[in-house]
């Protein structure tokens, strides 16, 4: 715990870590400004299709509908600001210079990855916290709040969640929205026992996330057939919270797979730290 | 014999030909038309409570209350706390949609709807507004009251509206209006890009289901403004 308070406390300090926030802030800002001063063109452009056939009257474009809508760009974005710091925990030492004297002090290499992969975590939960608490904060007052209306691309299918269900789905499609970042971090995270610097890893993870989406999304059969063992077809299981009935099932799935892509990232990320000769 | 032949040849002379019965039928339709017309001049605007019903397997929504405003020719505005998606279609009334001027009228022939007889009637927009429609209207002679009306649309889209009515002021309103949709599953028009859940593979190719829409507590001729209706753009125009 004492390692872990350290590692946070060295992540936290450092100026660097707080791009990731400055840059969320930033991005929700604006999106939450444009959509404000937007909000008809944005139902048009969202809702064009039921307008042919449905007058929608009533606050649609509420914070509950922005939040939902950020949401879903979650798997561009974050998983970048996230390698900013994941990406660094471990080759951050390498460049600084720090291993050999870190790895000289009493506590185990294990213990000391462990305390860094923690921090990497928390990292990204708080990540996700504070988009969630900046849409939710910012959203409410310039938007107001409402029933939550989401609809099936392409489909004419409409889901309504009333107002009274919604925080308490938002509260946990953003536990599984962290719980899918942690995958982004962890896999950063073993890039980072792996380099000497922090450039790689970044570079390496969002290459990664890149590719896995571009695989998933082509429309071959050999992609189709491994596809659901893709992270990044499970890193949407917060959508599920967002159905008429929550797909508990689904999500279970999905989360579970998440688990074990984190539990083998961090088994790796360990092997290779273990290993790692700091002598030369 | 020839006297015979003569008077068979002059009574069959004295038959209507089919075009004769077709600007009859053409006649009775257009008169039908005129009198549901005339029988709602005098009705200048409305306003009534709603509650909308939803009951199709893609479309997931809670019973909403509303206030739906009515104003002659195609004014509307729905009010409501909650978000309504309310039909743009045969979901309210509006008697002074049936110009004569605006459609090509065909008389369809006589049938019998709840034990009386009404007439067919399709009604082809000469000018294309929206998403094109073409509409069969069921009327009841006696009564002069549209009873069903079945609104075909661009993209394979069919709405069938029935309506019940009540007496409100000496109109005769809806009561009760049941909308059957048959619509296509895929809308290729519809959004893209984030803001919405991934398509669901497993959803059917057409969407059927009903929208039960209940009308009660009318105020009818109140003399409503038209900035009440300011924003809001005719139901016919998306």
């Amino acid at each position: 715990m004492t390692l872990f308070r350290l590692e946070a406390y060295k992540t936290f300090s450092r100026w660097r870590t707080y791009i990731s926030f400055g840059v969320l802030a930033l991005i929700v800002l604006m999106t939450e400004i444009v959509m404000r001063v937007s909000a008809r063109e944005i139902i048009g452009s969202m809702m064009k299709a039921f307008q042919r056939d449905f007058i929608i009257a009533g606050n649609i474009v509420n914070a509950w509908f922005i939040t939902a809508f950020i949401m879903n760009s979650l798997h561009f974005h974050i998983p970048f600001l996230i390698t900013l710091v994941a990406g660094d925990m471990v080759s951050g030492e390498a460049t600084a210079g720090t291993v050999r004297f870190l790895l000289i002090r009493p506590p185990s290499r294990q213990r000391i990855l462990n305390a860094k992969y923690l921090t990497a975590l928390f990292y990204t939960a708080g990540l996700v916290i504070f988009f969630a608490v900046l849409c939710v904060v910012l959203g409410l007052p310039l938007f107001g709040s409402g029933d939550l209306i989401m609809h099936r691309l392409g489909q004419f299918s409409v889901v309504f969640i009333p107002e009274a269900e919604i925080p308490f789905r938002m509260l946990l499609a953003f536990a599984a929205a962290i719980w899918s970042m942690t995958v982004v971090a962890s896999l950063a995270f073993l890039f980072s026992t792996m380099a000497e610097n922090s450039i790689g890893p970044i570079i390496g993870t969002m290459a990664v996330v890149i590719c896995f989406l571009i695989f998933g999304n082509l429309p071959l059969a050999f992609f189709r057939h491994l596809k659901p063992f893709f992270f990044t077809t499970h890193m949407l299981l917060w959508q599920g919270f967002f159905d008429s009935s929550i797909r508990w099932l689904e999500i279970g799935q999905s989360a579970l797979i998440l688990g074990m892509h984190n539990a083998g990232l961090f088994l790796i990320a360990s092997i290779v730290y273990r290993r790692k000769d700091i002598k030369s | 014999m020839k006297r015979i032949l003569v008077l068979v040849l002059l009574l069959l002379l004295m038959l209507p030909g089919p075009g004769v019965l077709q600007a009859q039928g053409q006649g009775e339709a257009l008169r039908v038309l005129a009198a549901l017309e005339k029988k709602y001049a005098g009705l200048k605007d409305y306003v009534c409570d709603i509650q909308v019903h939803f009951a199709i397997e893609t479309f997931k929504a809670p019973d909403v209350q509303a206030r739906l405003y009515y104003k002659v020719p195609d004014k509307m505005r729905i009010e409501s706390k909650r978000v309504v998606f309310f039909p743009r279609n045969g979901g309210y009334f509006n008697p002074a949609q049936f110009k004569q001027e605006e459609y090509t009228v065909l008389p369809l022939g006589y049938v019998t709807y709840d034990k009386r007889k009404a007439v067919q009637l399709r009604l082809i927009p000469k000018k294309v507004k929206g998403a094109a429609q073409d509409m069969v209207l069921t009327i009841d002679i006696g009564k002069l009251l549209l009873k069903e009306m079945i609104l075909s649309q661009a993209g394979g889209k069919q709405v069938k509206a029935e309506l019940t009515y009540g007496t409100f002021d000496g109109f005769e309103l809806p009561t009760f209006i049941r909308l059957l949709l048959d619509l296509p599953a895929d809308e290729p028009g519809m959004a893209q890009g984030f803001g919405g859940l991934p398509p669901d593979a497993g959803e059917a190719k057409r969407v059927q289901g009903e929208i039960a829409i209940s009308y009660s507590h009318y105020q009818v001729n109140t003399g409503l403004g038209d900035e009440l209706f300011k924003g809001t753009k005719s139901p016919n125009k998306p």
